[in-house]
């Protein structure tokens, strides 16, 4: 299989893998900043902001908006040691996101990523970019982006 | 096609820092002349015309060949006028600010080093003209000369040859190569909206060769001129059909592309071409030049030498601080005597909080411009405005030297314009009627600024006819904005603030210049944005005044620091009246509204976790704070838990990403690395009352 990866390396995408409640997600490692632990970063609650919006951070002397994916995605809140922020972009503006942990980086061809098929699991088709298949797993690849534009 | 000057880039930063200075200078005087009519200001001809030379060489130096030429006529004129050869006159003004609304062009094609297809030939033969024409009858009025400048720059289709080959190579038997050319409506809209919407619809016709602006550029796209190449199967009909499907496209050329093009910009200008202008769009022409000029905003900024002399001794003081801390650090490692090392770290501290106080300071200052940058085209804007709209306005302008912060005044000038046309529209009335109202046929608009403590009031004053509020209210339900039960129960003052609304337009009939969508609601906002905040006062018949409040710096504030329900917040200081701890005895209710005494006025109260919908907290206590925000007549006491205390902080916006955070104007990071939020204290007066409940 590595080896079968190294091959097409041109036609493969590098993928952050997180998890949420039992189910796993990625976005291509381009689109993401950097990774923080929750516990090193104070989130701070923002008065009268949407319930999924889990305050805001400082990050090196600039104030992000953190999102809980698990609000998000109509899961329950939940925050252990292994909770990580997700720093990503969207437009000018930075943001970060609250998963239950990030799992593995891993390079997935482009022909095993196929486009989505329905909702899953409550999240918005609009935000799914597509299905990867990691061996036997099925990893969902999200527009953390969209999801941070998206406001409902 | 790219202008190329035998200049470093720093030559032509300087060339264009004082290419726009002397634009100005020349503008401005142009103006008073105007105004001073008969009886010239020798020492200001003599200005006006060394900017001109001053000018014209320059120009001629960097190797612009037009502008030196133009500039060279426009010497000449101010010479004849200096040696009273001949007089001023509407004309001569007129061809004049023509003149400068071409150098703005010119300057601006060196800004972003690139042609920008004016010609500026035809204004300097009405240049030569005039002058001919006066000096032949001597001193007598001059002859009508044409009013040449009053013609805009057509839209030139010239691309460069190579361009066009590339077209012509992917041009199959089948498919044509178009010239397109569009001039958008660059007044109250965004350009590169339209621009990005056209290059996007024009991909779709076909393929796109080029386009100016490049989808890179649009970002300073502002003159609302854009040029295309593009080889598609449709034919002419279709693709001008698709272009005028897209708002805001004034003029409209597409015409097939001839292969192998002389570069010959004459013929290529008589070629048949579908040209659609209509007829009153022509004379907004004037306009768009100008627009053109107003790019030439440089991102850098003049600072005098002894701030900077004084920055680098600050930035020197620091870094001798920073050598203490080593060498007290040094001193801790070798364990030495603890009471020194304190001593020496406290010594080391208040040095650096002088240091950066002073620092803070001097920054600031920096960023500190004089009104005058921004004022000094309204002159101009609202003599054109009136001219338009048929009235005779009289413009009177103070306080040009207050200063304010340069982003502000980047931020600020949409607004004010706005607001002048709004005045010179919907404000003054028409001579006529005025003069059957026993007024002054001419009216009168006033920009004033000046400073009232940590803010800076921008007034724009007209005598006109006034905003009468039961119009208003009638409109607003007319629109159905708001229900009649609502606006039965308004104030006047209330009334007049629905003009604030989405979707409120007053003009009975939209003008050409105003009321073209983007409304009070946009300026209010942009204000809001700021940081400021906008009233009305006005009176039917005697006129109407907006009265802008604006902070003098957005960076940094001074504010007081409190907590409640574990968030911190922080008010500016200078909203705040005074604090007071009060005991929930003295708690009072009014209209079911909590209120409180204060030296015999009632004072309305309202808890900040009202406001923030955040869980009340057991107030154990009993006592609380209550904080005096007051503006004007308008106040409102705060409940609070915890006062914190004065701090200075450093203002960050809040991202758009979190929504509506109504209430909050931005966030600060404080000593320790915790975020305390900004309360927007135009929302908090909203809980207040103007003084009128006793």
């Amino acid at each position: 299989m590595e080896e079968f990866l190294e091959r097409r390396d041109s036609e493969s995408k590098q993928i952050v893998v997180f998890s949420l409640e039992n189910e796993e997600f990625g976005v291509p490692i381009e689109c993401i900043k950097e990774i923080r632990k929750l516990s090193d970063l104070t989130i701070t609650k923002v008065p009268r902001s949407k319930k999924y919006i889990a305050g805001v951070v400082n990050l090196r002397g600039r104030i992000l908006p953190v999102i809980d994916l698990r609000v998000r995605f109509g899961m329950k809140e939940s925050i252990t040691d292994a909770s990580r922020i997700i720093v990503f972009e969207v437009e000018e503006d930075v943001c970060g996101a609250i998963v239950d942990a990030v799992t593995e980086v891993v390079k997935v061809p482009v022909d095993d990523i196929e486009p989505p098929a329905g909702a899953v699991s409550g999240i918005q088709r609009d935000y799914i970019e597509g299905i990867a298949k990691i061996g036997e797993r099925l990893v969902v690849l999200v527009s953390l982006e969209l999801i941070a534009k998206t406001q409902d | 096609m790219a202008l190329d000057f035998d200049a470093t880039q720093e030559e032509i930063q300087i060339f264009l820092a004082e290419a726009k200075e002397q634009i100005e200078t020349l503008e401005e005087g142009i103006m008073s002349l105007e105004q001073e009519q008969g009886d010239i200001d020798a020492e200001l001809l003599q200005s006006i015309f060394r900017a001109a030379h001053t000018l014209k060489g320059s120009s001629a130096a960097l190797g612009h060949v037009d502008m030196a030429k133009l500039t060279h006529e426009m010497e000449n004129i101010l010479d004849h006028l200096r040696k009273n050869t001949i007089d001023i006159t509407p004309e001569l003004i007129g061809l004049l600010l023509g003149g400068i609304d071409a150098l703005r062009i010119y300057a601006n094609e060196i800004y972003q080093g690139k042609e920008s297809g004016y010609d500026s030939s035809e204004l300097v033969e009405s240049f030569k003209d005039f002058v001919a024409a006066s000096l032949e009858t001597a001193k007598a009025p001059a002859k009508e000369t044409p009013a040449e400048t009053e013609k805009e720059t057509p839209l030139e289709l010239v691309f460069p040859d190579d361009l066009k080959a590339k077209a012509f190579q992917l041009a199959a038997p089948d498919k044509k190569v178009f010239e397109i050319g569009v001039q958008l409506e660059t007044e109250n809209t965004l350009p590169s909206v339209r621009a990005y919407q056209l290059i996007m619809l024009l991909e779709d016709l076909g393929k796109l060769v080029f386009t100016q602006p490049g989808l890179e550029e649009l970002e300073q796209f502002q003159d609302g001129k854009l040029k295309a190449l593009l080889v598609t199967t449709s034919d002419a009909k279709t693709v001008k059909a698709g272009i005028a499907k897209i708002p805001d496209c004034k003029q409209i050329v597409v015409r097939e592309a001839k292969e192998v093009p002389k570069a010959e910009k004459k013929t290529s200008n008589v070629s048949a071409e579908v040209t659609e202008a209509e007829e009153d769009e022509q004379d907004e022409q004037p306009k768009d030049a100008k627009k053109q000029g107003q790019i030439l905003i440089a991102p850098t900024i003049r600072v005098d030498v002894s701030v900077l002399d004084d920055l680098m001794n600050l930035v020197g003081e620091l870094v001798i601080d920073r050598t203490r801390l080593t060498a007290t650090l040094q001193k801790l490692q070798e364990g030495n005597d603890l009471e020194a090392v304190i001593e020496s770290l406290a010594q080391t501290g208040g040095h650096i909080g002088r240091v950066t106080e002073n620092l803070q300071d001097l920054i600031m200052k920096a960023r500190l411009l004089p009104m005058r940058t921004l004022f000094r085209k309204f002159p101009r804007v609202t003599r054109d405005l009136a001219t338009k709209a048929k009235k005779k306005i009289r413009f009177e302008m103070s306080g040009e030297d207050t200063e304010i912060d340069r982003s502000v005044i980047e931020q600020i000038s949409d607004p004010i314009i706005h607001l002048l046309r709004n005045a010179i529209d919907h404000g003054i009335e028409m001579p006529e009627e005025r003069e059957r109202l026993g007024k002054d046929p001419t009216g009168t608009i006033s920009l004033i600024a000046e400073q009232e403590e940590s803010y800076i009031v921008i007034r724009i004053k007209d005598d006109g006819k006034g905003i009468d509020p039961e119009k208003i209210v009638a409109m607003a339900q007319r629109k159905g904005l708001i229900t009649r039960e609502r606006a039965q129960n308004l104030t006047p003052k209330e009334a007049v603030e629905l003009i604030f609304l989405p979707g409120f337009s007053t003009a009975e009939q939209v003008t050409q210049v105003s009321g073209r969508g983007v409304g009070m609601d946009i300026v209010r906002k942009n204000i809001e944005n700021l940081s400021g905040n906008i009233q009305i006062i006005t009176e039917v018949g005697k006129g109407t005044e907006f009265r802008i409040e604006l902070p003098l710096t957005l960076a940094i504030m001074r504010t007081l620091l409190f907590e409640s329900s574990n968030t911190l917040f922080s008010i500016a200081l200078s909203a705040v009246a005074e604090t007071n701890r009060v005991s929930h005895s003295e708690i009072k209710y009014v209209n079911k509204q909590k209120a409180m005494m204060l030296r015999g006025r009632i004072l309305p109260l309202i808890h900040i976790e009202e406001i923030f919908d955040l869980p009340a907290p057991e107030m154990r206590g009993e006592h609380f704070y209550v904080i005096v925000v007051r503006r004007q007549r308008t106040q409102v006491g705060i409940i609070v838990e915890k006062l914190l205390g004065e701090e200075e902080v450093v203002v960050k916006t809040l991202s758009k990403l979190l929504g509506d955070v109504r209430g909050l104007s931005g966030a600060t990071i404080l000593g320790h690395g915790e975020i305390a939020f900004i309360l927007d204290v135009p929302v908090l007066l909203e809980y207040g009352t103007d003084g009128r409940v006793e």
